[in-house]
């Protein structure tokens, strides 16, 4: 027998009272702590996607809207920019790196982008079996594609038009898996990469219908499905595009210096018909947009503890006021008063603790349903949930109200008549 | 060990103030306190217990001057050589029997012994419900169970109020019989508060308040 046993007694024979405190002390945590969670997973998996990008450029429209379609896959694409363009940009000394990025068909929702080996490197992804593709029609898939799809070397399947899975099929463009790739924890795992190629020869037909159908083709995905057979029949003859019809749909920039940052993006988006925009401002200012969304959840969460704390204390004042005899008692027994001081204080800290494990174990588990979630809709992982500083900063902030919750019962205790108390019950 | 009280004085208001008589016993030596309602038969268990701090006066206990110790030396003292039977039998309700008696040992800072603890209750006749919340006790088993926690650490001083108020006749006799051998057993000194008449032929040593 010893204090610790007792207050774990005290609290498990008023079984209602104490289950009230520490659910609400975990609605509060829980809350607080899956905030945390969700920023700070969102905010690392921007950032790893972003790293090594320092300018996007793509079809003028939203900076914002050419990021998240470009770096992200969540977004519909701005539209299209003519490579003759993006090849006279890559001559500028200032750019060490550009990686081109071709949308336009999906399969099953998951993207096909058309793209070179360097975008695989970039992401240092690697091969977990086969080969990266080569020929035109040939896909790399990404892991977590894969293994959503259980696509394996050499199978082959069919893409659909446009971003969403509802796509019109184009029947003709029979993709061969050649390789799968290793899980990278970047988009990189979310996408199926082919070369450039693929993309150019199954979207044709738009090339040529530029003259024609120039407003339309700036908004690819809106695209209707305008292909007739025959048209694709002549794929075969048609290995040398001209250049000039050629387009990609995005170019990944690396600067080779900082003067890139200052002087390309102004450059591009005054001389040229594209546009430039910079991952990490971009990104900055949505995160900016989304903090006071956050900061007012944490505002009400934070009510949440403090009405939990509340209820801390009422509990353990009636309670205190039942057992002010057993508190008497244990003084006649030469208990202390100090002892029981400690034996109060515990039972608030108890209860705060446990509100707190409850609260930490609801937000994983909600993290774990937002991820799934988050995959199903967007294609998009938040893996991992390490213990981040303001969870440890809010177990503080919890045992604290669990503390103070129990300083008047506690000073009750410390001033009790135990005469009175033991003549009176 | 003796038990000496000199003087004591103790008011609650200015209305009302107790004026005890001097008593003085020798080591092992029964006393019985008699007095009617309002004579401050409560009070004065208390003050010897040291729950209470008397106007003026001495209370010296063996060696000890009581009214001289500080709060803690005090209720440590109380814990180790004092053992107080109640009224009303209190216990911690969420606990078992044998956890109250554990507790009784771990408050008084005295190691932790279910040996002496069954022993004890066993003297009581009470190892049957070692194990049994007290709420399940009766009354009379919750008696018995007050007595083995007030022995359990084999005081110097055994203090009892009203032990006998709500007992009939014959249980009357067995629990004073009780009370008087383990008094015995532990070598101490046994001091009953009451206004129970019944009592009056089983302790010589008697004092009116």
């Amino acid at each position: 027998m010893n204090i610790y046993k007792l207050s774990w007694r005290n609290i498990a024979s008023k079984p209602w009272p104490s289950f009230l405190s520490i659910l609400l002390l975990a609605l509060g945590v829980g809350m607080i702590s899956l905030l945390l969670q969700v920023n700070d997973r969102l905010e690392a998996q921007l950032n790893r996607n972003i790293r090594g990008i320092d300018m996007v450029v793509g079809a003028k429209g939203s900076p914002l809207q050419l990021i998240l379609s470009s770096v992200y896959h969540i977004d519909a694409p701005t539209g299209n920019i003519p490579l003759a363009e993006v090849d006279a940009l890559l001559k500028n000394r200032l750019i060490e790196q550009g990686i081109p990025l071709a949308y336009g068909d999906n399969y099953l929702g998951y993207r096909i982008v058309g793209t070179t080996h360097e975008y695989i490197k970039h992401y240092a992804a690697s091969l977990a079996e086969g080969r990266l593709y080569g020929q035109p029609f040939e896909a790399a898939v990404g892991a977590s594609v894969a293994n959503k799809l259980g696509l394996k070397i050499g199978d082959t399947f069919f893409s659909a038009h446009g971003l969403d899975e509802e796509g019109t099929l184009h029947e003709d463009n029979r993709y061969n898996v050649t390789g799968i790739l290793a899980y990278s924890g970047s988009v990189i795992d979310q996408l199926i990469l082919t070369p450039l190629e693929t993309v150019w020869r199954s979207h044709r037909h738009e090339g040529e219908g530029k003259n024609e159908h120039e407003h339309e083709d700036e908004k690819s995905r809106e695209h209707e499905e305008k292909i007739d057979k025959a048209h694709d029949h002549e794929n075969e003859n048609d290995h040398d595009f001209q250049q000039e019809g050629k387009e990609i749909t995005a170019l990944l920039v690396k600067f080779r210096s900082p003067l890139g940052i200052i002087r390309l993006p102004r450059m591009i988006n005054e001389n040229t018909s594209m546009q430039a925009a910079v991952p990490a401002y971009e990104m900055g200012r949505l995160l900016g947009l989304m903090e006071f969304g956050i900061k007012t959840l944490k505002a009400i969460a934070l009510t949440i503890m403090l009405v939990s704390g509340f209820s801390v204390f009422i509990s353990m004042y009636n309670a205190l006021e039942g057992r002010k005899y057993e508190m008497a008692l244990m003084r006649s027994l030469g208990a202390s008063r100090n002892k029981l001081l400690r034996l109060v204080i515990q039972e608030g800290l108890i209860l705060s603790l446990l509100g707190f494990t409850v609260g930490f174990i609801l937000s994983r588990a909600g993290m774990f349903i937002i991820t799934m979630l988050v995959q199903k809709n967007f294609r998009f992982g938040l893996s991992g949930f390490p213990v981040l500083q303001g969870e440890i900063f809010l177990l503080i902030v919890t045992l604290a109200i669990g503390f103070s919750a129990s300083i008047i019962p506690a000073y009750q205790v410390f001033n009790i008549n135990i005469s009175k108390s033991l003549s009176d019950a | 060990m003796m038990v000496v009280v000199k003087d004591l004085i103790f008011t609650y208001n200015k209305k009302t103030v107790f004026n005890f008589p001097d008593v003085q016993l020798m080591a092992k030596e029964p006393l019985l306190v008699l007095g009617e309602s309002g004579t401050g038969k409560t009070t004065f268990l208390h003050l010897l217990a040291g729950l209470l701090r008397p106007q003026s006066g001495d209370i010296i206990i063996g060696t000890t001057h009581l009214t001289s110790l500080g709060n803690r030396k005090m209720d440590k003292f109380r814990g180790t050589n004092i053992g107080i039977i109640f009224q009303k039998p209190h216990f911690i309700s969420a606990l078992t029997l044998k956890d109250n008696l554990l507790l009784a040992q771990y408050l008084a800072n005295v190691k932790q012994n279910p040996e002496n603890i069954k022993a004890t209750l066993q003297r009581l006749n009470m190892l049957h419900k070692i194990n049994s919340r007290i709420s399940e006790l009766s009354q009379g088993e919750q008696q018995r169970a007050a007595i083995a926690r007030a022995v359990l650490n084999t005081p110097k001083l055994i203090l009892a109020d009203e032990p006998t108020s709500s007992i009939d006749d014959r249980n009357c006799a067995s629990v004073v019989g009780l009370l008087k051998e383990q008094a015995d057993f532990a070598e101490a000194n046994l001091i009953i508060v009451t206004h129970d008449h019944r009592l009056k032929e089983a302790f010589m040593n008697q004092l009116l308040l």
